[in-house]
């Protein structure tokens, strides 16, 4: 129990909507319920709320860096299918709009969303001594709904866009629009946030969003609209400067770890990412799913206390274990092929152990309950868009370059020296497939460079025997969605 | 005796879908009106009535249609059930399942060809009915099959009295009603490992090669339909089941000192079912709130031995 927005995230805002009754001398407001109606007096109230918006950020690593991304990509593979699972239509290009997990990820990301816009549309009657303050809230607020908004549109493409709280009749009225509105919606809250952010914070505040988390993101969404299906190349030169802001903050804003494998323990959490999703173990819900996913189920229990939650048939791609050049020290941080059962065996099987801090499993009291923080974005990562948004605006240069050598040598890598634009951008495809493994970036990466049918294919053609075409570079939206109101939303080519 | 009612009930509250861009992904509306109308019957009868013994028959029949009159959205189908398996739709029962009528298996690589398919269809597959006849399978055959609730109840009392001896007998039973299982397809649809583990007798009976393709009925185990909704866990509702008997002896007053009125007895309930329902433990066990099976238990049976004492 470190950090106070951790343990604030318990006390997550239930605002009720009323809708029903039409007729006046119905309408009393309940006194014996919190409902948003009279809710929002203080600032502490707004407090609240804003660790409600935090809250949903619990399920971003399961519900899109992994199912959505990684389980998507070749870095993931089912060899043998026990049984029908949302993991296995996702790896095999086998969905339906009726997949489980479209709809767990929609209804979790307008969840935040909701809760954002119903802090943002309060925030301004309440009385504040110190503006600033109510600055930094509305920053992380809106931060946070640019995140949501972010994975929607990444795996949805064009989503309803909402900035108030609508009733359900007036959520009729919100269609599906473009994707590049989208995507300048979400630029316009990282740009905010990241002039109302703080640099850092101290005591239980570390964890919060900071400005440099809004200006990595705000880079991160110019490299998607530069990239597909966009392609409005003018935003590598944005991105390049954001990132460049970033980067200059080394060592004031944040720190690059001497090693690669310590950045993934529970004792370093808040320490060298930009943003992360913070967990605490405690049996309440407010720890993580991740290190116990992609694991065997007879995983020595010194290691996995609680075993396996969930995920049980797939494992990390032999495809994406070969990829990786002999001596990187990234390897078996990331994956392992051989582990000790329960009976003390050693056994074959490729897993992944990233953040399967073993230190940190006696605190655990399920297996859903790991201490251990997500990263959302890493300085690693803006090093390597800047370094791809350099290439692509005048190829490598020795600034470029040196970034990737510097995140090479510390992977125990000799240093690159590409000769021309095309060897470069494959170069940082390859480093980023390998400091990012299991982070859900690849997938992503794949499609805004144009190269997700490319890497995809052949690999499908070799695993599942089959091969994609660019409509299964988004999903369909939730079949419950499309129902709701026929008509209200245009299903993705492709889909039904 | 004889009832007909005819009720139409307004503003029914229900929890509706609403879109998620609300935040919500529903809430309790005014959806419509539904109309309940159908007859009741009643019939009593002493068939025998003597000093010694009497016999006495009590029946009553319950005939209901339930229809939805209208919807406040514009009259837009309200989805509902697990995964959108249920409809709420004008001129339907209140709640209609939503599912894939699965006609067959695909036998042979002919079959294939010749019928109408989804696009991953493999030889082998459960075969749907192209109910738009559009020449494809897809979400548009995903059609009307029936609704969860019973369009007849009944029930049948005898009650028989020999001297001190008295026997009574209750049967109940309804019907007209489809049930959805989910519990059944947890346990029962395709790629769930039938290969390896436990699985039900019927995939003895699966599609295994053409040579070798089942009964017609059971896919293979690796069927490409896991996903999806179909007929196959869908059951007849129907039941009837003797709901209760009971003997009794009445102790003859002072055959014990100060002891008056009393009787002995012993009761059963739940006794027995006439079911063909496959889809869970008992189709009497169906929640509406859930509008379908999800292993609920079964009322239990229950065997009751009692001593009444008059002082």
């Amino acid at each position: 129990m470190k950090f106070s927005i951790k343990n604030s995230i318990l006390f997550v805002t239930l605002v009720v909507l009323i809708s029903s009754c039409k007729k006046d001398y119905l309408q009393t407001v309940p006194v014996s319920n919190l409902s948003d109606i009279i809710f929002f007096k203080t600032e502490a109230d707004i407090d609240q709320a804003l660790s409600g918006v935090y809250n949903r950020l619990l399920r971003f690593p399961d519900n899109h860096n992994e199912y959505l991304s990684e389980f998507r990509s070749s870095n993931y593979f089912v060899p043998v299918q026990g049984a029908a699972r949302d993991y296995y239509s996702i790896s095999a290009f086998d969905l339906t709009s009726s997949l489980a997990a479209l709809q767990t990820a929609w209804a979790n990301d307008y969840d935040l969303i909701q809760r954002a816009n119903k802090l943002l549309g309060s925030i301004d009657a309440i009385p504040y001594t110190d503006t600033t303050k109510r600055n930094r809230i509305k920053g992380e607020a809106r931060f946070l709904r640019g995140l949501s908004y972010f994975e929607l549109v990444k795996n949805f493409g064009a989503v309803p866009l909402v900035d108030r709280v609508i009733s359900s009749s007036e959520a009729l009225n919100y269609p599906r629009v473009g994707i590049d509105t989208v995507y300048n919606f979400i630029v316009n809250d990282f740009m905010f946030a990241s002039t109302v952010l703080p640099s850092a914070y101290s005591g239980t505040d570390v964890g919060r969003a900071t400005k440099w988390a809004a200006l990595g993101m705000l880079g991160r969404a110019y490299m998607f609209m530069a990239g597909y299906p966009l392609n409005k190349t003018e935003n590598f030169e944005k991105a390049k400067s954001v990132f460049k802001q970033v980067l200059n903050a080394e060592n004031t804003g944040w720190k690059f770890a001497p090693t690669y494998a310590e950045m993934f323990k529970a004792a370093n959490d808040n320490k060298y990412y930009l943003f992360e999703v913070q967990y605490v173990s405690g049996g309440q819900g407010l720890g993580s799913r991740i290190p116990g996913e992609v694991i065997p189920i007879d995983l020595d229990r010194k290691i996995v206390p609680w075993g396996y939650y969930f995920v049980t048939e797939g494992e990390p791609s032999q495809d994406f274990i070969n990829s990786f050049e002999p001596g990187d020290k990234r390897k078996f941080v990331t994956i392992d092929t051989i582990y000790r059962n329960t009976s003390n065996a050693l056994v074959r099987r490729n897993y992944v152990k990233k953040f399967l801090d073993s230190a940190s499993g006696s605190t655990t009291l399920n297996s859903q309950d790991w201490p251990i923080n997500y990263p959302l974005l890493r300085s690693e990562d803006v090093m390597l868009m800047y370094a791809e948004a350099v290439n692509e605006t005048g190829g490598p240069t020795t600034e470029a370059v040196g970034l990737v050598n510097r995140i090479r040598t510390r992977a125990g890598l000799p240093n690159i020296n590409p000769a021309s634009k095309s060897e470069f951008k494959l170069a940082l495809e390859n480093e980023r497939r390998h400091e990012f493994g299991w982070e859900g970036l690849y997938w992503y990466d794949l499609i805004r460079t144009g190269r997700a049918l490319a890497v995809m294919n052949p690999w499908l053609q070799a695993n599942y025997g089959k091969t994609i075409d660019e409509t299964q570079l988004v999903y369909p939206v939730p079949r419950s969605e499309m129902l709701v109101r026929p008509g209200l939303y245009l299903q993705n080519p492709g889909y039904n | 005796m004889v009832d007909y009612y005819n009720k139409l009930t307004s503003d029914v509250l229900l929890r509706a879908p609403i879109p998620l861009s609300t935040g919500f992904s529903n809430e309790n509306q005014n959806v419509g009106s539904v109309r309940n109308k159908g007859w009741e019957v009643n019939v009593n009868t002493t068939n025998v009535s003597k000093k010694n013994f009497k016999w006495l028959s009590r029946f009553n029949l319950s005939l209901n249609k339930n229809r939805v009159e209208a919807l406040t959205n514009g009259n837009t189908p309200i989805f509902s059930g697990f995964d959108n398996t249920v409809k709420i739709a004008v001129g339907r029962p209140l709640y209609t399942y939503m599912l894939y009528d699965a006609i067959g298996v695909y036998m042979t690589p002919e079959s294939l060809g010749k019928n109408p398919k989804r696009t991953a269809t493999i030889v082998g597959d459960p075969m749907y009915r192209d109910v738009n006849g559009d020449g494809k399978i897809d979400a548009g055959d995903i059609t009307e099959m029936g609704s969860p609730i019973p369009t007849y109840y009944w029930g049948f009392t005898n009650s028989v009295t020999y001297k001190r001896f008295d026997l009574s007998v209750l049967l109940q039973g309804q019907g007209g009603n489809k049930i959805f299982s989910i519990f059944a397809r947890n346990i029962d649809r395709p790629n769930l490992g039938q290969a390896n583990y436990n699985a039900r007798n019927t995939w003895a009976n699966r599609w295994r090669t053409v040579e070798s393709p089942g009964d017609g009925v059971t896919p293979r185990v690796d069927a490409t339909t896991a996903s999806l909704y179909d007929s196959r866990w869908l059951y007849d509702g129907a039941f009837w089941k003797i709901k209760n008997v009971s003997v009794g002896y009445n102790i003859p007053n002072n055959l014990i000192k100060g002891i008056s009125n009393s009787r002995i007895y012993i009761s059963i309930d739940n006794l027995w079912m006439h079911t063909h329902y496959e889809g869970g433990y008992s189709p009497e066990a169906f929640q509406y709130d859930f509008l379908a099976d999800w292993s609920s238990y079964p009322t239990a049976k229950t065997y009751s031995i009692g001593l009444n004492i008059g002082l």
